[in-house]
């Protein structure tokens, strides 16, 4: 068990502790297999992450990430690490940050565009 | 060395008023018996405003069903306040437009700010705050002071850029060393001596050390974080490339987690590209 953020989520998924929003209506049960209508009303209710069955995420894993070529995932490691030379790693803000820095370069890369 | 930022300030006859306009819009808003007529005739004496601020709350930006073809319902949906800020925002952008282009273009300059404004609004909608338009200029203006230390000390600011190719280091810090102060103090001094609002002259100055501010602390760390967040999207700069250092606590004051960071970017690239148009059509 373990909670991954949103973005993570993908269909098949297994819930493993049912989502309420703020005002404790639930949205989603524990056990739902995860659907893209269910992706969508989490996402509605400004839900960030949820509790998943491991088993479930990793018969998931390798499916959900868009082929990315291992070449442009390092060129985006190396410009990251110039990007955030500055950045206090030690903290979880600046790791996650630096995650979607690359997945950002190197998606940019793939499309042979700039990030922005 | 300078010993105080007024100085870069002070003598400076473009700097020191934005327009009447604002100055009477300002006193109308702070004085409770003036109607929407009022603050709409206010508003409409200035053609190049009344242009600008029809096309933003005609945006995607703001995304309501109807065309709003009127400055008087503009304010009675968005409020009075919300359009002064919004007001003030599209004035300083047009204002600067003679930087020595060697630094930065102002192009970059002004995404960097935008996408800075947009992250800033966003993450203060997912944290509730009220009157979020306050963000959104906070966000734009955020390294406004940069703008005034290319204009007025341009072979300062060129020893700080060979000092940091040089020896690498954040802009900021480099600023302090060789200027005396940094370009976040030269925009809350800026933001003082046109007498605009304390909370946007509060977190303009502590946008780098949010936890120093006093009064609007919570305010100061969303700009903070948006700061960093633009940077990380990589869209414009200011003169600084990268990331600059942030504070860990600012992000816990606000009780967010990394959590929300995938939330926050997809919104921000969702409405850049509308945002960034509704400016870049505003300075023609």
């Amino acid at each position: 068990m373990g909670k991954i953020s949103l973005d993570k989520l993908s269909e098949g998924m297994i819930i493993d502790e049912a989502v309420s929003d703020l005002h404790g209506t639930m949205l989603l049960q524990k056990g739902t297999a995860v659907t893209q209508s269910g992706i969508k009303i989490l996402k509605t209710w400004g839900i960030t992450e949820v509790s998943v069955d491991e088993a479930s995420t990793k018969q998931c894993e390798g499916t959900t990430e868009p082929q990315t070529p291992p070449r442009f995932i390092e060129e985006a490691t190396a410009e990251a690490a110039v990007l955030f030379r500055y950045v206090n790693e030690a903290n979880a803000f600046s790791k996650e940050l630096k995650r979607i820095a690359i997945s950002r370069i190197a998606g940019a890369k793939s499309k042979e565009g700039s990030p922005c | 060395m300078l010993n105080n930022p007024r100085e870069l300030i002070d003598g400076s006859e473009r700097l020191s008023s934005i327009s009447v306009v604002h100055d009477r819009l300002h006193e109308a808003i702070f004085n409770r018996q003036t109607t929407v007529a009022q603050i709409s005739a206010i508003i409409m004496q200035d053609a190049g405003l009344t242009a600008r601020l029809l096309r933003i709350v005609n945006s995607a930006y703001f995304g309501f069903p109807r065309k709003i073809d009127t400055i008087s319902r503009a304010v009675m949906i968005i409020g009075t306040q919300q359009l002064h800020d919004l007001s003030i925002a599209t004035s300083i952008v047009k204002l600067f437009r003679n930087i020595p282009e060697r630094f930065v273009s102002m192009e970059s300059f002004w995404k960097h700010g935008i996408a800075c404004g947009l992250a800033a609004r966003v993450i203060a909608c997912l944290n509730r705050e009220s009157n979020v338009e306050r963000f959104f200029v906070a966000g734009i203006l955020h390294d406004v002071g940069r703008l005034i230390m290319y204009d007025k000390i341009p072979d300062v600011m060129d020893e700080v850029f060979d000092s940091i190719t040089e020896h690498p280091a954040p802009m900021f810090k480099a600023e302090q060393e060789i200027v005396g102060f940094d370009h976040a103090a030269v925009g809350g001094a800026l933001i003082e001596a046109w007498r605009l609002p304390g909370s946007l002259e509060e977190v303009i100055r502590y946008h780098h050390t949010p936890m120093l501010a006093s009064r609007y602390r919570d305010e100061a760390c969303v700009i903070h974080i948006a700061d960093v967040v633009a940077h990380t999207i990589q869209c414009g700069s200011s003169g600084e490339i990268c990331v600059p250092p942030f504070d860990e606590e600012a992000w816990l004051a606000l009780g967010l987690n990394p959590g929300f960071l995938p939330q926050i970017f997809d919104l921000v690239d969702r409405n850049l590209d509308s945002v960034l148009k509704m400016f870049h059509a505003g300075e023609s």
